[in-house]
């Protein structure tokens, strides 16, 4: 399927109109606070993410290529920045103190099968399959995070795959 | 749609839409810095459009006074931030802002390029002693790579940032100390500086010193010229440098400044033997909001161009075309790499379709 054409948009954001900028927010927003989120299960982290992201969109914008395709744009350098952080954060042993990052998943109400999905996995499986399948990560860079290796990731996330289709069939 | 794409969005139907709204402020941020740099760049030519008497006053008193061209007071140790700014309003930082920049950030190029020499990092092509590459692109990169992250820097919005010292020492043979500190070296640029010409306009200066990276010492002879008219500014500066008794490197820089363009070049020059065996030129020039970064590259038998542009903190694209006229090789080569920073910031990772190299980010 061919992507969406973003092109009138970021020419207007070219040419500094800023009400596509406010376009673009709205269509991106939930998956690039998510990516954030699936990484750190903060608000606060999430929300400094976001700012960072759209800003780099903002100050970058007249290079970029008018067939871009936007939300996957955004939500890539959503997820460098989560990444980059995580790991600099990792590095200052900050995660060993919690500092900043909340240890559960949890978006709030209204998110049925998310809760489902939290029930039917172990904790740790659900940690990988969020990260994996909310937030795109590889498994490399996972395994970088959490000190999992490799071939422990893939197999968790299989497992966490099988039990999901097997409760939830298509859903998921 | 692919199973993943498919459970993605999935997923994402599934949580709540009351993400954080925050456009409004993210705006504000983006405004508020704009209004900063247009700021910048009104007090840059504003500067320059006063250019000439103040540049007058600063000869009168580089002439009385030499000591003061390090910075606007007499004092043994001053520091300079490397924007140009230095002390705003003081005429005579009017002579030091673009000396202390453009000499700043020649002495780190130039380093990385010595460093690269040297050995640390033995990638740079040595055409008397070549190295077997896998391939012509791998061979052309090894020619590219060394001046990376001068391109990276030059085209990050603080390029100009060259964290520099400047110190003087009344009485030193070389009373000038101009300190690079980076990660994991420090480099030092010990030199004196003498006028030896200046009309109403322009003023020229002959430099000598020597570079001082980790204990190693390099000769440099060279000198600098600045000319002012109107809205209108030129710094140019020439450094020759010593490598030892069979090898020298030039190193030129050039700087315009006009009310709503730049452009800045850098020269690379490696001699061996009186004969130049690498010839690089980079130039970067931005006009409005649109930039423009090129590389050329010479060496004897090959010569290639690139293109190259950010994409974001950690990814440039490299567009190249170069021509080989060795026999087996012969023929025109185009096509465009992504340059990606690698995660722990040490190394750039070139790929283009099947093809990967990994070299060291000096």
């Amino acid at each position: 399927m061919p992507n969406k054409d973003y092109s009138d948009i970021i020419k207007r954001l070219k040419s500094e109109d800023l009400t596509a900028f406010d376009e673009i927010y709205a269509l991106t927003k939930k998956a690039v606070y998510y990516t954030a989120y699936s990484v750190f299960k903060s608000k606060e982290v999430a929300e400094d993410i976001m700012q960072e992201t759209y800003l780099a969109l903002l100050e970058k914008k007249n290079k970029l290529r008018e067939d871009l395709d936007l939300p996957a744009y955004l939500v890539t350098m959503a997820k460098n920045a989560s990444y980059d952080l995580y790991m600099k954060r990792k590095r200052e042993k900050e995660l060993d103190e919690g500092v900043g990052v909340d240890t559960v998943f949890d978006p709030g109400p209204d998110s049925g099968l998310i809760r489902r999905i939290k029930e039917l996995l172990s904790p740790k499986e659900f940690e990988i399959f969020i990260l994996r399948a909310l937030g795109e990560y590889s498994f490399k860079e996972i395994s970088k995070m959490k000190g999992i290796p490799v071939g422990t990731l893939t197999w968790s996330y299989q497992e966490a795959r099988k039990k999901l289709s097997a409760a939830l069939g298509e859903r998921i | 749609m692919k199973v993943e794409e498919r459970m993605k969005d999935t997923l994402m139907d599934a949580l709540p839409d009351d993400v954080p709204e925050i456009s409004g402020r993210i705006k504000a941020i983006y405004l508020e810095r704009e209004e900063a740099k247009r700021k910048k760049r009104k007090k840059t030519s504003v500067f320059f459009g006063i250019g000439i008497p103040v540049l007058a006053a600063s000869v009168a008193m580089a002439v009385v006074l030499p000591p003061l061209l390090s910075g606007g007071t007499p004092t043994n140790s001053e520091s300079a931030g490397g924007t140009g700014g230095g002390g705003g309003g003081s005429l005579v930082n009017v002579d030091l802002a673009p000396k202390h920049e453009e000499i700043a950030f020649g002495v780190l190029s130039g380093s990385n390029f010595l460093s690269a020499l040297e050995g640390e990092a033995p990638m740079m092509p040595r055409p008397m002693k070549k190295r077997a590459p896998a391939s012509l692109l791998e061979e052309r990169l090894l020619d590219v790579n060394p001046f990376m992250l001068t391109a990276e820097t030059m085209l990050s919005s603080d390029y100009e940032i060259v964290p520099s010292k400047i110190t003087y020492t009344e009485g030193e043979e070389f009373p000038y100390q101009m300190v690079i500190d980076e990660e994991e070296r420090e480099i030092v640029f010990h030199y004196a500086e003498t006028l030896t010409d200046q009309d109403d306009e322009e003023q020229e200066f002959a430099i000598r010193g020597y570079y001082e990276i980790d204990g190693q010492k390099y000769e440099v002879i060279g000198k600098r010229e600045a000319s002012v008219s109107g809205n209108e500014s030129e710094y140019e500066t020439e450094f020759k440098i010593n490598i030892d008794e069979s090898h020298y490197l030039v190193i030129e820089t050039q700087n315009e400044l006009e009310q709503t363009e730049s452009e800045v070049s850098y020269g690379y020059d490696y001699y061996e033997n009186g004969r130049p065996v690498l010839e690089v030129s980079l130039s970067y020039e931005r006009e409005g909001l649109e930039e423009e970064m090129e590389l050329e590259v010479e060496t004897p038998g090959h010569e290639a161009k690139y293109l190259m542009d950010l994409i974001d903190q950690n990814t440039l694209t490299l567009d190249y075309e170069f021509e080989v006229e060795t026999h087996e090789d012969e023929g025109e080569y185009a096509g465009q790499l992504r340059v990606t920073v690698s995660e722990d910031q040490a190394s750039y990772i070139y790929t283009e379709g099947d093809f990967s190299l990994t070299l060291p980010r000096l």
